[in-house]
C-alpha cells in the first residue's frame, strides 16, 4: 500500500508579535507496507469532440480524434473499468452501447477501438453534457480512481453556463479530469474552471498530430495510480486562521475553497489520487495567535487522511524571538514558490493586459514574469514567453511586446503560466 | 528518590513514567534527574499552560487546543540536596534548557556538577545533561568508597563526563557533534580539623565555581573568590567536551577555606551579568537579606538573570559549608 512522507520547510522563528507562519510541506507518495496488496480499481473515461466543428482541416482533427482515443484504449491496464464518451450538444455512448462501464481485456479493447474507428462529427458542443454522462457512468465508486480525459475544439456554445457549473458541481469527488484544448477556436477560462474543481490540468493540443501522444500519456497516467481520496488535513490552533493552501509544485493550484471541516480545528484539503513516487509541494500561510518572546506554538499539525483514516506526518511551529537576525530571515523554498506564484499572476494579468490593448501594462507584467522565471531556472516558461514578447535583458525583466504572436502560443502560455519548477539546490 | 520497582525491574521515572535501567541515575526519555527533586509532580498532569486544557490535551508535548508547547521539565528545573540547591533555566531568549546540573553527597563531601551545552551544536543538552551526571556519578562512587585522592576521582569523572558526551550522535548535514563545558567540585572538610574545607575544582570552558564568604573586614558584606579561570579565546570557549574536543584533560585548582562559606557554581547565564567575583559578591550581599535558603538564593540569582534579560540559560548551584 501506498504511504505518505512529507517534509516542511519553513522559518519557525517570528518576530515578537508576529501571527503570520508560512510554510513549504513536501508529500511524496512511496511504496510502502505490503506491496503484494492491490491498489485501488482503476475507472478511465475518455470524452471525446465530436462536434461539428472537428471536421475542419479537411478531417484531420476527426481522424486524429480516432486514432488518439484508439490509442488511449490500447493503453488499459487489463481490468480497468472504462467507456468512451462521443460528446457534442449531447453525450453519446461510443462504447460500451449499454451505457455502463466495462472492463478493460483483450476484447473489450478491440471492440472499443472498432466503435472509435467509426466516429463522425456533427452537432454543437455542450460539456456539461458530457461530464453529466461520466458522472452517471461512475456513481456509487467511490472507492475507484476514477479518470476523464475531456477533448474539445470549442466552447461550450450549445448550454447555459449554469449547466455546465452545475455539473462541475456534481463531479466533484467523483472522479479527476485532465482538460485539453484542441486547435485555438475553445476557451481556457471554461476548461481550466473544470480541471481546477476536478482536481486535473488544462492544456492546449495546437497540432491534430500532437492528440496521439497526448492522449497515451494521460492514460498512462491513470494506470500508474495506486490510491485515491487523499486528503491533506490540517490541524491549526484555536484562533487562528488558514490565510491560504495552495498547491505549488508541479503547478499552482489553489485549494483554500476546497476546505472540508473535519472538526472544530481541522480541515480537509482534497488531494486526489497519486501514484508511487509522485511528490507535491505545498505552501500554506496560517494566521496564529502571538506568544511571548521564547514561546512556541504548534502552527499546524500535517495529516495526510487517505479514505479519511489520517496518518501525522510533519510539524509546523511557531517561535517566538527578539533576534532579529533569526526572525527576519525568509526560508528558500518559502520565497521560492511565493516567486513562482507571482509569475503566474504577472502572465495572466499581462496577457488579459495586452488583449485589453493595455500595452504599458502588459511589457511591465509580462517583463517582471521573465525576470522571475529567469531567476528561478523556470526556463520552460521563459521559453513560452519569448514567443510573446522579444526579451532585452532577462535580469532586469526588459522586453517588448511582439507585434505578431500565434494565437497557439498565447494560449499555451496562458494554459501553462502556473507551471512551477522546483528550488535548484546546489552541487 | 526515586520509585524503585521489583527486584531487576527497571526505575519508573516519577516525571514521565518511563521505565528505564534499574541503575539508572536519570530518565533517558524527559531527562530528569533521579537523584534530584523534581518539583510537584503531579500524575494527571498539570493543564496547559497557556489556555488551561486538560493535561489530556497534550499530544506529544503541545497542547492540542491553542498548540502551545508545554515546558519542559528541564526549562525550569530545581534540585535540593538537604542544604546544597541547584537550579537551571531556559532563561528568557533561548527555545530550550541546554545547561545541566548534577548534585551529589558523599559522607560529608558535597558533589556539584554544572555543563553548558553549546547551542552551536547538535543536540547540546543531552551532552551537558550526560556529562553532568556521568561525572557526579563518578565522584559519588570515589568518595562513597573512601578514595582520598580527590584529584584523581576528579580525572576519572572528567574522562566519564567525555565518554558519555561524545556518544551523542550528530545530526547528518548539522551544525557538528554536540559540545558542552562543564566544571565539577567536590567540597570536603577537612579530616584533621572540621573547621577547614578543602575545595577541589575541575574544568573546560567557561562555566564557573566561586567560594563565597563573609567579609573578615565587614561582618555585613561578602567576598567571593573564582576557583577556576575562563578557557576562553575571545568570545569563544577554547576547551569543551564532546566528540570533536581535542584535549579533554581538565584543568585542576585547589583550595582550602574557612567553613562557614559557600560554593556558588554556575554558567555563563548568570555569570555575563556580573563578570567580576566582586559583583557577584554584591548581588548576593544584596539578596542574601530576602533569600532564606541555599534554594531561594539560586532562585534570586535566576530570576535575575532573567530580569536583566535572560539572554542565554542559567544555572546556579549553592552548597553551604
Amino acid at each position: 500500500m501506498t504511504q505518505f512522507n512529507a517534509s516542511v520547510f519553513q522559518n519557525e522563528y517570528l518576530p515578537e508579535g508576529g501571527n503570520v507562519v508560512d510554510a513549504v510541506v513536501t508529500v511524496t507518495a512511496v511504496e510502502g507496507g505490503d506491496v503484494s496488496e492491490k491498489h485501488e480499481p482503476i475507472i478511465e473515461i475518455i470524452a471525446v469532440d465530436v462536434s461539428g466543428s472537428m471536421n475542419e482541416d479537411d478531417g484531420a482533427k476527426i481522424r486524429a480524434a480516432r486514432t488518439a482515443t484508439q490509442v488511449a484504449i490500447e493503453t488499459l491496464d487489463d481490468g480497468v473499468l472504462f467507456a468512451v464518451i462521443a460528446g457534442n450538444h449531447e453525450a453519446k455512448m461510443l462504447y460500451p452501447p449499454h451505457g455502463q462501464l466495462v472492463e478493460s481485456s483483450k476484447t473489450t479493447r478491440a471492440e472499443a477501438q472498432k466503435a472509435a474507428s467509426r466516429i463522425h462529427a456533427d452537432g454543437g458542443t455542450a460539456i456539461g453534457s458530457w461530464l453529466r454522462g461520466a458522472a452517471e457512468l461512475v456513481q456509487g465508486r467511490t472507492d475507484s480512481v476514477a479518470h476523464v480525459i475531456l477533448l474539445t475544439d470549442g466552447r461550450n456554445e450549445h448550454e447555459e453556463p449554469w449547466e455546465l457549473d452545475a455539473a462541475i458541481a456534481q463531479s466533484v469527488g467523483l472522479f479527476e479530469c485532465d482538460c485539453r484544448g484542441l486547435g485555438i477556436n475553445w476557451e481556457p477560462n471554461e476548461l481550466r474552471k473544470i480541471s481546477n474543481a476536478l482536481l486535473g490540468t488544462t492544456d492546449i493540443i495546437a497540432h491534430p498530430s500532437e492528440m496521439e501522444a497526448e492522449f497515451r500519456a494521460l492514460a498512462q497516467k491513470t494506470m500508474a495510480k495506486q490510491v485515491t481520496n487523499v486528503a491533506l488535513r490540517l490541524w491549526t490552533p484555536k484562533g487562528s486562521t488558514i490565510e491560504f493552501v495552495r498547491q505549488v509544485s508541479p503547478s499552482v493550484e489553489e485549494l483554500s475553497d476546497k476546505a472540508v471541516a473535519v472538526d472544530a480545528l481541522s480541515n480537509d484539503f482534497p488531494l486526489g489520487s497519486w501514484a508511487d513516487g509522485e511528490s507535491r509541494d505545498y505552501h500554506v500561510r496560517i494566521l496564529i495567535p502571538t506568544g511571548a518572546v521564547g514561546d512556541e506554538r504548534l502552527a499546524a499539525r500535517v495529516m495526510l487522511a487517505v479514505n479519511n483514516q489520517a496518518e501525522p506526518v510533519a510539524l509546523v511551529r511557531a517561535v517566538w524571538t527578539n533576534d532579529d537576525a533569526l526572525s527576519t530571515r525568509i526560508n528558500r523554498e518559502v520565497a521560492h514558490y511565493t516567486g513562482q506564484a507571482e509569475l503566474a499572476d504577472a502572465i495572466a494579468t499581462g496577457l488579459a493586459a495586452r488583449q485589453s490593448g493595455n500595452e504599458k501594462e502588459a511589457t511591465m507584467k509580462l517583463g517582471r514574469a521573465v525576470q522571475i522565471a529567469h531567476e528561478a531556472g523556470n526556463e520552460g516558461t521563459v521559453r513560452l514567453l519569448q514567443k510573446v514578447v522579444d526579451v532585452e535583458d532577462p535580469k532586469t525583466g526588459t522586453v517588448r511586446l511582439k507585434r505578431s504572436v500565434e494565437v497557439a502560443d498565447e494560449m499555451a502560455l496562458d494554459v501553462r503560466s502556473t507551471r512551477t519548477v522546483r528550488v535548484q539546490r546546489e552541487g | 528518590m526515586t520509585t524503585i520497582g521489583p527486584e531487576g525491574a527497571g526505575q519508573t521515572c516519577p516525571v514521565c513514567a518511563e521505565v528505564g535501567a534499574p541503575d539508572a541515575s536519570w530518565c533517558e526519555a524527559c531527562g530528569a534527574d533521579f537523584a534530584g527533586r523534581h518539583g510537584a509532580v503531579d500524575i494527571d498532569g498539570p493543564p496547559c499552560v497557556d489556555c488551561g486544557a486538560d493535561h489530556g490535551e497534550i499530544m506529544e508535548g503541545y497542547c492540542s487546543i491553542c498548540g502551545r508547547k508545554q515546558p519542559a521539565e528541564r526549562d525550569h528545573l530545581v534540585i535540593v540536596d538537604g542544604d546544597t540547591a541547584a537550579v537551571t533555566d531556559r532563561g528568557k531568549r533561548h527555545h530550550q534548557n541546554e545547561d545541566h546540573v548534577a548534585i551529589g553527597r558523599a559522607g560529608d563531601s558535597i558533589v556539584v556538577v554544572v555543563c553548558d551545552g553549546v547551542s552551536t551544536t547538535d543536540f547540546p543538552e543531552q551532552a551537558s545533561l550526560g556529562a553532568a551526571t556521568a561525572a557526579r556519578d563518578v565522584l559519588v562512587e570515589r568518595l562513597d568508597a573512601g578514595s582520598t585522592d580527590i584529584e584523581a576521582a576528579l580525572v576519572d569523572a572528567i574522562a566519564s563526563a567525555q565518554g558519555h558526551a561524545a556518544l551523542v550522535e550528530a545530526k547528518p548535514g548539522g551544525e557538528g557533534p554536540a559540545s558542552t563545558t562543564i566544571v565539577a567540585t567536590v567540597l570536603r572538610p577537612e579530616p584533621s580539623d572540621l573547621s577547614i574545607i578543602g575545595s577541589w575544582t575541575a574544568w573546560l570552558g567557561d562555566s564557573r565555581a566561586y567560594w563565597v564568604h563573609a567579609d573578615p573586614n565587614d561582618e555585613l558584606s561578602l567576598v567571593a573568590t573564582q576557583l577556576t579561570v575562563d578557557d576562553v579565546i575571545g568570545p569563544s570557549i577554547s576547551r569543551w567536551l564532546g566528540a570533536d574536543a581535542g584535549d579533554t584533560a581538565p584543568s585542576l585548582a585547589r583550595f582550602e577555606h574557612d567553613a562557614g562559606g559557600r560554593l556558588v557554581s554556575c554558567s555563563d547565564g548568570l555569570w555575563k551579568y556580573v563578570p567580576e567575583a566582586a559583583d557577584l559578591a554584591e548581588l548576593i550581599t544584596r539578596l542574601d537579606s530576602e533569600a532564606g535558603s541555599s534554594l531561594d538564593l539560586a532562585e534570586a540569582l535566576i530570576s535575575f538573570s532573567n530580569a536583566q534579560g535572560g539572554h542565554d540559560n542559567i544555572t546556579v548551584a549553592i552548597a553551604p559549608t
